[in-house]
This record gives C-alpha cells, structure tokens and sequence, in this order.
C-alpha cells in the first residue's frame, strides 16, 4: 500500500520529469534541424591562400579564425561578412550573412545585409525577398524600404518600387535617395512633370546630390528644356566627385571597417588638394605605413617634398618606388621636375627620357624636355618635343603656348600666332601671358594694330587676376605699340 | 488506393494537355520553346580548331585580359562564311613559351587563323585552315580586333586587324591571297588599338576607318596593380592615361590620311574598347560612338563637313541613368523597338548593369534599361561581345551577350584562369527581355572567358548563328538550331555609286498589316569583331507570314538615294544592286 503510494506520489513528478526532459528534446532537436541547413563556410579556406595588403589581410585572417572558434555566433560570422563585403568579395560576404542570418533569424542587420548584397551580384528575386524579411522585423529603418524600391525598380517591378519609394519618404522625406527613386520611376513611367520635382526635392535637400542633378538634366532634356538640361549638367559635373550623403548607416559601416591605405591616401589627396601640402605629407606618409606597396603615396610624396623644399625626402621616395615598381612613368616625371627645379638639366633630362621610354604617350614630359632644350638654346629639337606632346595630348596649353613661344624664337610668326591664338580660348590667369605672347607674334609678323590690341587685352586680364607686375610690363608695351602706331 | 490512382490518372491527364499546349507555343514566336537546345556548339564538330593563347607570364600584362576578336567574311566570295580568329602572344620578348602560365595546348599555333568554309561547294559545314596560303598570320603583335570592309570597291573584303602594336591592312587579291599594305596605307603607326569600323563618313563613295584606342599601357611601362584587398590584378582601365580614337580618311588610291584632329576625334579621350557607326540623330549622315572603359562614352555627330561633334553629355548616352560611367566594352545598335531609329546596348562589368539605351529618333536617349528587364540580369556578369540578333526569326531582335571577367572570381581562385562565366541571351518580348539563359541548352551552361563575338548566317540555313571567342580558350560556333523552322529572309547590298558593301545603308522591309522592319548594313559593332554583312530579317511561322506576306524591301542608300525591291518570296537571300531597284521618292 505504502509502496503503491510512493509510486502513485513519484508519477506524476516522473511523468512531469519525462515531460520536460522530452520537451528540451524536442527543442534541441528542432533547433538543430533549424541549422541543418546552415551554410558552411569551408569555401572560405580560399582566404588563407589569398594574398593581401598587410593590415587587410590581418583584418580578415583575424575574423576568420574567430568564425573557426565560434562558427555558431552570428555576430562573428556576420562580422566577417561585413569585412568581405568591404573589401567587395560578395559571394563571400553573402554567405557569411547566410550563415549568421540562419543563426539568428531574428537580427534584422545579417538579413537586411544579405538581401543587400545578394542585390548587388543581382540576385534580385532572393535579394527582394530577404530584403522583405529584414522588414517585417524592423520596419522603422527607412534605408531599407528604399533598398527594396530601389531592387522593385531594377526588377522591372514600376507600382511596388513607386509604392516603397512613397513610403519611405513618408517615413522619412529627408531621404535625398528616395525622392530620387521616386523620380526615376516616374520618368520610367513618363511622368516627367512629377519626375522633374521630385528630382527637384532630393537636390533641394542635399545640394551636392550629383546623382539628382544628372537625373534632372536629361528630364529637362526630355521635356525641351535643354538651357536647364545644361545647367544640370553643369552642377552634375561639379559635384560629382564630392562625397555624397550617407543615408545607409548599416551600409557606412560596412565600408568604414576598411583597413587599408586607400583611404589614408585618399585623405592625402583631399588634403593635398586644398593646398594642405604638411597634412596631406602626412596622410601619404601613414597611407605607406599601411600599405608600404602604395607606389601613388611615393609619386605624390616626391612632388610634396619637392614644394616643401626637402629635395632628399624627394629623393629616398622616389628611389624606394622604382624599386617596388620600375613601371610608374609618373615617377620619373615628379622627380624630373625637380632635378629641373634645381635646374639639374642634364640629369632631369634622362628622367624625363625614362618617363618617355616607359609611356612614350607622355605629353607633360615631352614638355619637360622641350623646355630643357629651350633653355640650351637647341630651339628645333624643343619645337619637335612640344609638337610630339600636341600629338599626344591636343588639349595641351602649356605645350601649345611653349611651342608658340619658340617660334616667335625662330621667327615663324604665323605659325606662332595659329598655336597662341588656341591658347586664349580659355579665360583664366593664364590667359595674360598667352595674350602677351599672341601680341609679341603679331608684332613680329608686322601687324601692330593686332599686337596693340592684344596686349591692350592682356592688360586688363593681369588687371583682373591682380598681376601687378606684368601689368606694368604690359603698360610700357602698350605705350610703345601706341606711338609706333602714330608714327608716320 | 483507388482515389489514389484516380488523382495520379487525372494529374497525368492534365500534365499531358500542358506538354502538348507547350509544343504547339513553340511554333508561334511569342515566348521560345523552354529546355529546348537553342544552340550548339559545333566548333570541333567542323574543324573550326583554334585555340587562344593570352601569352600570360606572370606580369599582368592589360591586352592579355583584353582580347581577342574574330570575323565573319566571305573572303573568297564564294557564298559562305569563312572565319578569322585573331591570336594572343607573348608580350615579354625575353620571356619564351617555357616562361607561360598557360601552356598552350599541343595542337595550338602561333598566330592568327582563316578558316575557309566549305559549306559551297561541297554542301558539308566544314572549315579548313587556310592562314598560311592566305597570308594573314599576323606581324607578331598581340591580336585585339578585326574590321572588314571592301576599301578599295574591287569587290573583295579587306580586313584590318588591329594590334596591341602595329596594326595591319590586309587587302585582298580575288584570288584567295592576302597583300599586307599597311606601310602603303599609312596605318603603321604603333598604339594599344582596340575595336575599329569601315565606315563612309564622307559619303565619298570610300571606305574610311574609325579605330579606337584604349590606354597608353606598354610592356616598359606595366605598373604592378592590385584588388581592393591588396592581391595582384590586372591594371584597370585608368591605371594608364587615356587615349583618343583614331579617323582615317580614305583617299580611294589605297591610302588613309590620320584625320583625326581635323574632324575633332582627337578632342576627347577615353579608354575605346567598342565602336559602332550608325546615323544617331536620322539627318542621313553616318555617325560614330564609341563604347569607353570607365570614361563617358561618347557620341561623334557627323556635322556634314568632314568634322564631328561631340554630344554624348546633352545626349544621355554618356553615362549611364544614375550618372556613371560604366566599364563600356561592347557595343550593338540597332531598331530594337521598331520605331525607325538606332538604339544603343552596351556592356558592362560585374556589378554593373549592361545599359539600353533607347533612340528619340533624334539622337537623344534614355537609359531603359531596368524599363526592359536587362538591369538586374547583367549585374552579375562581365560583358564583352554582343548585337542585337532575331535568333528565333519571329521578327523581333534578340540579344546575346559573351561573357568573361576581367578580375578574379573568388569561388574559382585557386583555379589556373579563374575568369570563367556563361554567356547570356535574351528573348525580345516587346515590353521585355526575357533572360532564357538557363533554358537555352547545354552550351549555355559551359562557363569560358568570353571575348569577342561575330554574328551570321555560317551555314546558310536562315538562322543567325555565333561566333565567340573566349581569352586563353578554345573558339566557340554556336550554331543556331531553332531560327530555321522560322520563315526569313535576307539582303545582300551591292553599291555601285556608294561603297561596294553598302555600308551605312538602311534597309527596310515592308509586311503587310505589320509595322516595318529596319535594319542597317554593317559589319561593326559587338566586341573587337566583324559580322556578316548581309541584313537578315525573321518573318515568323507560316500562319504569320501568310498573314503578313513580306511585300517590298526598300534601301536607301548612304548618299540619300532610294529604291526599293519587291519581294516575291521568303526564305532566300537578295542580291540588292544600287540602280537595279525602283526608284523610291
């Protein structure tokens, strides 16, 4: 009886017991039959034979042995994908995402990152979905819904696209990118009134929206407006190598886990632009310490140091860069430049010729030579330099003005004026002095009249570009010109 | 069990109505045949044996990733097309075959191949190599593109072959022999050449040439380049300066005079590897785009006086619709929507949409291409040969594209040329271009390194067929196997005022009931190759042809002239002579 009890009293807690026990069976099981279909991620193992750039290659080595140690985190696993993805390798990166997606099927990032990329290898029905899926978890991230228009509308898909477009800026109608899609589905539709505002908004919003620009030029086109086509064109062409808005911030850092020295190089070179000669020394410097292959961070390095008057930090890059690359016609000719500076002719010379022999295409060295041979008095042998320059590079003004130049020298007048005439067709600070030139030819050729005039021309553009002293160059010309004009 | 069998009984029932449904919209045009083999690749079958050698030694040389090209011509005029493969070499001249990557393979010989097609007289599809009798082996450069055209009007196709190098002029002699006049021509200047077109831009009645130029690359001056990841690569396109296309003037005494600063060719750089001549803007007057590698294209409009404009900026046909410049490498034109004017489609790189450009009949376009479905279906693949074809011959054209990267394929690292895609095509559905790739039989599946592709009828069927040449692999024939059940016809031009080939002419059938079909006589276009010259048009199945029977064929002529032919039968090809037609106000 008492045993009947014992066992009546321990059956139910068994049986709880068994229930339980089968139930995190049953779990695991169906958690483990939710991953029997995880990618794996044995393709990677090409990686390790792969050859990188330093720091890059440490990145993704680093976070690929991670994966090793933890190939069910999908943090880890994601972030590699980021990394690949970075670096563009998208069939590696989407399977990273698969994976880490698979393992966490609720993260909206791996799965919004897997439609993203799978967009980009133009898996569009996959990536249209996946895209789906990353909002019906989060459809508060409005780049998202402008990703999906933006494959609806690569699909051919016009309503949806137009229908997603119109959400996201409901959602958020600062989004330059949306009103931009908006307007392109409309323009696909021939809407081209509501494509033009639209079009209209996104620059409105963000001024450098080169993209927008270029999209209103060829709608004012469309629609016969070809003086605002222009203008579009215009700002489209002036702004489209300023950065543009970043309205992706899960897509931004993607691209801000770079490691390489491209980015401090591009630094160098925004720097350098804006005439920050030190800094932008100093962002080459770190690019090299970063990659030390970047043979660009030496050409741009020889010709900082030549300004900055450091002729032998000039020097050690340049010798260190033909070693890693004999190639680099541009090497030679930023080292040429400064031998001519030093005006080290004889051996600026042979640098220049290097250059030659290495991209026998090379305008601006035929120019450099041609001016070495002008300056020692072989005018013939420069004229041929800077005509061979001409053939390279028709476009070429200092070639054309140099040339123009050498034969006032050799009193080949007419053909002088026909080269300088070319030169004043653009309107800048140079334009004095090639005016300058054309009215020394035209004096030459016995057309006083036309010098006077010239040089009268000249004048007033030094007077704008504020050249005092070659204004009063120009004023004495002028008074000589006026009285031999006068004179009987 | 029973209601087991009867579902199974009812299932088969219904799977056997669909099959027979699905046999029969094979033979109405409107969607293709799925599963079914579209082509075949019967290049071994016929002899056509040739293999590409990129002469890789480890240096990365560009034109190795770049070429090469092939045409189609009948060079012995006897009714078929022969076959011109252009070759690789070794651009290290101290390096040897010892010293390659990739060892050719046994049969493998050094430069580049005629292969006669005895299709006439014997009946068979069977190519023979006659280089060496021929004379057109080549010089010893590295081979990139070929254009023919009949410079001189003596009646024989001419070829050009340009060079990373020297180029050459071949001139043919009537007689199955080849005479280099390159010297004599004045084409001897040394360049990295890439694509080039006979065209007659001054309506001389001569054959002038257009030939572009892709960078200021040389062996000297190979720059070690890398990934974005920091792995060796090939250079790209800006990794050298740019470089202008080149316009030669055919004096008609055998000579080409370099007018390219004149007529302002010499104006605007970029990196040429496509070019295609055709009247944009409908003023009459031949004109010239060319497709560049990461720069605009651009757009030359005939201005009528020997010079030409630029305009592919206010055109839209500089940039793609977001305002990029593409990697453009191939190129087709063509009346794709049949609205009388020349729409342009140009390749691209991975990750980068092919572009559609569609004609406002005023030389203004717009980037359709995401309009007709060929946006996303691009993006995965590097695009080199293509034209607009009806390979189906229901009366609309069709578009093939030969593929191939330019840089290393992760999932094929580790392999010996890890570059390899398949080939595309897509139906022309009116509002769409439907990609029927996977359906369109084994040969589609094969994944190469697609280069250079030539278009025409090889076996005189009716059908348009492919010639495609694939970097460091072997020729490819794809023989078209399905246009033939189709009605056609074709036109061959003969100009006696203008330029024997009839170059630049446009050709236009009327049907009755049915919108006109335009085509444009050429040989240019697609990637570094040269097509058949004859027009061809599909016309459908027999219920459609009886239907809308083809009722006259009119051209007019480059110089403004218009005749036209009446047409009493289908399924041939016509000999069109300029004055022998009625004249056409």
């Amino acid at each position: 009886m008492r045993v009947q009890k014992w066992l009546r009293n321990l059956l139910p807690h068994l049986a709880s017991r068994a229930i339980l026990t089968l139930s995190l069976a049953c779990m695991l099981a169906f958690a483990q039959a939710d991953l029997s279909g995880l990618p794996d991620l044995v393709s990677l193992q090409e990686i390790q034979q792969e050859e990188f750039e330093p720091a890059v290659g440490e990145q993704i080595r680093l976070a690929y042995s991670q994966t090793l140690h933890e190939p069910r985190n999908a943090e880890v696993v994601g972030r590699l994908g980021m990394i690949l993805q970075c670096y563009r390798k998208y069939e590696l990166a989407e399977l990273c995402y698969r994976r880490a997606s698979t393992l966490s099927p609720r993260s909206f990032r791996w799965v919004y990152y897997l439609g993203n990329v799978e967009g980009w290898t133009g898996k569009n029905h996959d990536a249209i979905d996946h895209v789906r899926k990353a909002m019906r978890i989060d459809e508060s991230y409005t780049p998202a819904r402008v990703r999906l228009a933006q494959l609806l509308f690569e699909s051919g898909d016009m309503q949806q696209s137009l229908k997603e477009y119109e959400e996201s800026i409901r959602q958020n109608p600062r989004l330059a990118a949306a009103h931009l899609g908006r307007g392109r589905v409309l323009a696909a539709r021939g809407e081209w009134p509501d494509a033009i505002a639209s079009y209209r908004t996104a620059c409105n919003l963000f001024e450098h929206h080169a993209a927008s620009h270029y999209a209103l030029a060829m709608a004012y086109r469309k629609t016969g407006d070809e003086a605002k086509a222009l203008e579009e064109l215009d700002l489209y062409q002036r702004f489209k190598k300023t950065p543009q808005p970043a309205e992706d911030p899960l897509v931004d850092a993607i691209n801000s886990l770079y490691a390489g020295g491209n980015s401090h190089f591009a630094n160098g070179s925004s720097l350098a632009q804006q005439g920050m000669t030190k800094e932008a020394a100093i962002a080459f410097e770190s690019a090299l310490k970063v990659n030390p292959r970047l043979i660009m961070a030496h050409v741009n390095l020889i010709a900082i140091y030549s300004d900055l008057g450091l002729p032998d930090k000039a020097e050690e890059h340049f010798r260190e860069a033909v070693k890693l690359d004999p190639g680099w016609a541009e090497l030679y000719y930023n080292w040429g430049l400064l031998l001519f500076r030093e005006r080290r002719f004889a051996e600026a010379s042979e640098i220049f010729k290097k250059a030659i022999e290495v991209n026998p295409n090379y305008a601006n060295a035929y120019v450099q030579l041609g001016q070495i041979l002008d300056e020692g008095g072989r005018l013939g042998e420069a004229q041929q330099h800077f005509r061979l320059a001409l053939e390279n590079s028709p476009g070429n003004r200092q070639a054309r003005y140099l040339l123009g130049a050498s034969l006032i020298r050799t009193a080949q007048f007419d053909e002088a004026i026909a080269q300088l005439l070319e030169t004043i067709k653009v309107d800048d600070d140079k334009t004095p002095v090639c005016m300058q030139a054309l009215a020394v030819a035209f004096q030459g050729a016995g057309d006083v009249k036309k010098a006077l005039y010239y040089t009268q021309q000249a004048r007033e553009r030094a007077i704008t570009h504020k050249m005092d002293e070659l204004v009063v160059q120009l004023q004495r010309d002028i008074d000589r010109l006026s009285a031999e004009t006068k004179a009987p | 069990m029973t209601a087991w069998c009867r579902a199974t009984g009812f299932s088969f029932g219904v799977i056997a109505v669909l099959a027979i449904g699905w046999m029969r919209a094979a033979g109405t045009g409107a969607r293709p045949a799925e599963n079914v083999n579209l082509f075949e690749d019967v290049a071994a079958a016929t002899g056509l044996d040739f293999q590409h050698f990129i002469g890789a030694t480890g240096s990365y040389f560009q034109p190795e990733i770049l070429g090469s090209g092939v045409a189609l011509l009948d060079y012995d005029g006897d009714g078929d097309l022969d076959v011109y493969v252009l070759q690789g070499t070794i651009l290290d001249r101290t390096k040897s075959l010892k010293d390659v990557i990739f060892t050719p393979p046994q049969k493998f010989r050094p430069g580049n191949r005629l292969f006669r097609n005895e299709l006439i007289p014997t009946g068979k599809l069977r190519f023979v190599d006659v280089t060496d009798e021929a004379g057109v082996g080549g010089n010893g450069a590295y081979g990139m593109g070929v254009a023919v055209g009949d410079y001189d009007n003596d009646g024989h196709p001419d070829i050009l072959v340009t060079n990373f190098g020297r180029n050459i002029l071949y001139h043919n002699n009537g007689n199955g022999t080849f005479t280099d006049v390159t010297y004599a021509a004045g084409l001897e200047a040394e360049s990295f050449y890439a694509s080039a077109a006979f065209l007659d831009y001054d309506r001389d009645g001569y054959l002038d040439l257009v030939i572009t130029r892709y960078n200021a690359f040389t062996v000297p001056g190979n720059k070690k380049c890398y990934s974005y990841a920091g792995g060796r690569e090939y250079c790209g396109p800006g990794d050298y300066p740019s470089l202008s296309s080149k316009l030669y003037h055919n004096d008609g005494h055998g000579h080409f005079l370099d007018v390219s600063q004149k007529a302002g060719i010499a104006a605007s750089v970029g990196n040429g590897l496509g070019v295609i001549c055709a009247d944009f803007n409908g003023d009459g007057w031949i004109d010239i785009y060319v497709a560049n590698d990461k720069t605009p294209n651009h757009l030359w409009i005939n201005q009528h006086n020997g010079t030409f404009k630029e305009t592919a900026l206010i055109a839209g046909a500089a940039y793609n619709g977001d305002g990029k410049a593409l990697s453009g490498m191939g190129i087709t034109a063509a009346d794709f929507d049949n609205d009388g004017d020349e729409d342009i489609f140009v390749t691209n790189l991975t990750g980068e949409p092919n572009t559609l450009y569609q004609n406002d009949g005023s030389g203004i376009f717009e980037d359709v291409t995401n309009v007709f479905g060929l946006g996303h279906a691009t993006l995965s693949s590097t695009g080199f040969g293509t034209s607009w074809f009806d390979y189906d011959n229901d009366g609309r054209l069709d578009l093939f594209v030969a593929n191939g990267e330019v840089r290393t394929i992760d999932s094929q690292r580790g392999r010996s040329f890890p570059y390899s895609q398949r080939n595309q095509l897509f139906h022309n559905e009116s509002a769409t271009f439907r990609d029927v790739t996977a359906h369109a039989g084994p040969v589609f599946q094969v994944s190469r390194v697609g280069r250079g592709a030539a278009f025409g009828d090889v076996d005189n069927d009716g059908d348009i067929d492919i010639v495609v040449t694939n970097a460091n692999g072997p020729v490819q024939l794809l023989l078209n196997q399905v246009g033939s059940r189709n009605h056609w016809l074709q036109a061959l031009l003969q100009g006696v005022r203008t330029n024997r080939d009839g170059y630049g002419a446009i050709v236009v059938l009327r049907r009755k009931g049915r919108p006109p079909l335009r085509r444009r006589v050429g040989t240019d276009g697609s990637y570094l190759s040269a097509h058949d010259p004859r027009v061809h048009f599909g016309l459908g199945t027999d219920a459609e042809l009886k239907e809308s029977p083809p009722e006259s064929l009119s051209v007019m002529w480059p110089d403004g002239y218009k005749e036209s032919w009446e047409v009493r039968k289908p399924d041939r090809v016509m000999r069109l002579t300029e004055g022998q037609g009625k004249a056409v106000r």
